[in-house]
């Protein structure tokens, strides 16, 4: 495994990795731009979360046989993790016969759950292709590099454009669908409803909206540590809406960024972090609604903002921020290991790290 | 011009003076690294914290403050992309007018500005916001009409001693108004308190008095509306811009926050109304500059800065600008544009900025 991770460290001098195909976003040199350094080659890594403690970051690849990934932190690699090992658990989640495709199967937002074992999670990924579905996976990360084994799927209604999964510890698992009933991207930019929360439990195994979550643009989802309440990103109202998991009839709490188009949030330790682009990008000529508007480029790259959200005060802490430029855009997810910030993107062929800002960095100061 | 340049900047007296900070936060002296480009912004050096640029209508010349110790009033050709010294001392008193002063200031500081159309096309009256030796507005006139601009000093109105003034306008009929950020013993507007207010000089009987309920957490950058009816004031302390009409100012007619900078500055370029300022929540300097006060933190720690454009009957921002914290560049007060090209002042550096206005054209 080590020496997978030296060879595709190597080969990502040249922009790319062993057996991956040519990634859909465009590709720029894999050199630091603008105070940010990449791993490259990975297929739009929309989200990413750190294992544990560990020094590896599991992601999700969102473009075509984007599959799920593992970056190594410290020696700044990855490389692709092997979906294709299963161990069924039919009787917890008989929808899919086996694990779709490899060649095919690609993982947009992702959760990570822990189990009673240590080192030993369960992962839970939004699947669009081969087809709408939560996969799950147990990860293992009890020696040395962690490895994925297939346990089931949930399929999802086709019409669902999910965006974000989480999962209880009893095995509930909480879909932030992003848009429904043909509804587009551009709905939401203009502030219309298009998504909403849906749960499905081991009991049940139906999928049924919780009343209240339905938003402009559900985004990413987090749970509180209690489990007693989520949180949900919305594109439309750059806001996180917390709702009690007991009534969801109206959030108990906004935090609005206002500045920022929040994609993503996670804990990253006992960080809640989310992450996201300008709302206003002047080097894009505006709002994503005025570019919709005007029938504009909606990949054009933004600048980027990652902020700390106290849920319980619903208070923002503006962690790290960057201009737009060509070399990174669409970043969606922020994670903190020791002092490096690492970002995901859901339009590279790249993630991204760069120092944690504060006053060590600080510029010019006296 | 170069030898008087060096002779003023010798002879000059040290001062001492604020800019945002509020009292008892020792203001840094000037600032002067590298003159390099440095994170897309390039720069026109040889200012003395130039925390306010005023362009002369329709020409390439900015007029800029100096409020360093070696400051003054200073000309940036913005095709040479060079600085100079602009006020050198001539006169041309108006002591019916402005009583308070015979001469001006042998040595000053200015700080906020204002340029104001003169009886004559091509002709102003700069209005200046002057610390030192005393607390005044330093009016003078410029010429814009010749290959040259021309500046002449014409009087003063002295301001209280305890006024900590930070910007001035001026309405056609001259009348001056002040916009105090902290006067006595009222200086801390980072905290949210109410520190300055709006005060108006009435050229007919000469007296200063306050536009009552203009009082407010820090009152920075102001201007006025084409139509001289509002007011526009930018408020430190609770990153809004306030308008008023002049007509009564007992409360703001209208209100707006910014979603993530601090204001400093506000002025007309051209058809656009733009403010200028700093990162909020700034995380290479550890957060908010109330943060960074409670904390006896670094003030000075260069933030991140924004330049936006205000629609004042809309009240909606378009962000035009903005940018990281650099170590070339720092204190961010005010924005103006110039074609495509965006100019940014500095209340801590030896310096004004600019770069290309940012735009899809660009990517």
């Amino acid at each position: 495994m080590k020496r997978y991770f030296a060879i595709a460290a190597l080969a990502l001098v040249a922009g790319f990795a062993p057996g991956q195909a040519q990634p859909s976003a465009p590709v720029s040199a894999c050199a630091p731009a603008m105070g940010l350094n990449f791993v490259c080659g990975m297929k739009r890594p929309e989200d990413l979360l750190q294992i544990g403690s560990s020094k590896y970051i599991v992601f999700g690849g969102s473009a075509a046989s984007g599959g799920v990934g593992l970056i190594d932190s410290q020696a700044m690699a990855w490389r692709q993790l092997d979906i294709s090992r299963m161990q069924p658990d039919y009787k917890l989640y008989p929808d899919c016969p086996a694990v779709p495709d490899p060649k095919v199967l690609n993982a947009h937002g992702i959760a990570l759950r822990p189990t009673g074992m240590a080192g030993l999670y369960k992962l839970y990924t939004v699947t669009h292709a081969p087809f709408e579905s939560i996969q799950i996976f147990a990860l293992d990360a009890r020696g040395g590099e962690p490895s994925l084994t297939w346990t089931g799927c949930v399929k999802l209604p086709s019409d669902f454009r999910t965006n974000g999964v989480t999962a209880t510890s009893d095995g509930t698992i909480i879909a932030n669908v992003q848009m429904r009933n043909g509804a587009t991207q551009a709905d939401y930019m203009v502030g219309k409803i298009t998504g909403g929360v849906y749960e499905w439990t081991p009991a049940g195994k139906t999928w049924h909206l919780l009343p209240g979550t339905e938003l402009a643009g559900n985004n990413g989802i987090e749970i509180s540590r209690d489990e007693k309440e989520i949180y949900v990103a919305v594109s439309g109202t750059q806001s996180v809406e917390i709702y009690s998991r007991a009534d969801t009839s109206r959030p108990v709490r906004r935090a609005l960024a206002g500045w920022f188009n929040i994609d993503n949030i996670h804990w990253s330790g006992d960080r809640l972090l989310t992450a996201g682009v300008i709302q206003d990008e002047p080097a894009c000529g505006g709002t994503r609604k005025e570019i919709v508007e005007r029938g504009g480029d909606l990949n054009c790259h933004r600048g980027w903002v990652v902020a700390e959200l106290d849920p319980a005060t619903a208070k923002w802490r503006v962690l790290a921020y960057g201009p737009a430029i060509p070399d990174f855009g669409g970043v969606s997810t922020a994670q903190v290991i020791g002092n490096t910030l690492w970002l995901s993107s859901n339009q590279m062929d790249r993630v991204a790290w760069l120092p944690l800002p504060g006053l060590s960095q600080s510029a010019g100061g006296k | 011009m170069k030898m008087l340049f060096t002779a003023i900047l010798l002879a000059a007296l040290p001062l001492a003076v604020f800019a945002q900070a509020p009292a008892g936060v020792p203001h840094p002296s000037t600032e002067k690294p590298s003159c390099a480009p440095s994170m897309g912004l390039h720069f026109v050096c040889g200012l003395d914290e130039p925390e306010d640029l005023i362009q002369i209508p329709g020409s390439k010349w900015l007029v800029a403050s100096g409020m360093g110790e070696n400051g003054g009033v200073f000309l940036v050709d913005t095709q040479a992309k060079t600085a100079r010294r602009f006020f050198t001392g001539t006169a041309k008193s108006d002591t019916a007018m402005y009583p308070d002063c015979a001469a001006p200031p042998a040595h000053f500081n200015t700080h906020g500005l204002a340029l104001r159309p003169g009886s004559a096309a091509g002709t102003y009256r700069l209005y200046a916001v002057t610390h030192l030796p005393f607390e005044s507005i330093q009016v003078f006139a410029v010429d814009g009409r010749g290959a040259q601009p021309a500046i002449a000093w014409t009087g003063c109105v002295k301001l209280p001693a305890d006024f900590r003034t930070n910007a001035v306008t001026a309405t056609r009929d001259g009348a001056i108004l002040v916009n105090v950020q902290m006067h006595g013993a009222h200086t801390d507007f980072i905290s949210g308190n109410i520190t300055g207010g709006v005060w108006r000089w009435n050229p007919k009987d000469r007296t200063l008095k306050l536009l009552p309920g203009t009082e407010l957490a820090g009152n920075n950058g102001i201007e006025l509306s084409k139509d001289e009816k509002e007011l526009y004031i930018a408020v430190s302390g609770t990153q809004t811009v306030a308008i008023y009409s002049l007509a009564n100012t007992a409360k703001p007619a209208r209100t707006i926050k910014t979603p993530w900078y601090n204001l400093d500055n506000i002025h007309w370029s051209g058809d656009r109304l733009i403010a200028a300022g700093m990162m909020f929540d700034e995380p290479a300097c550890g957060g908010t500059r109330k943060e960074i006060q409670d904390a006896h933190g670094n003030m000075n720690c260069h933030r991140g800065w924004v330049a936006a454009q205000l629609d004042p009957v809309a009240m909606r921002w378009k962000i035009l600008a903005y940018g990281e914290p650099n170590p070339s560049f720092g204190g961010i007060a005010t924005a103006l544009v110039m074609g495509d090209t965006l100019w940014l002042s500095s209340f801590q550096m030896d310096r004004a900025a600019y770069r290309s206005l940012p735009g899809p054209q660009t990517k």
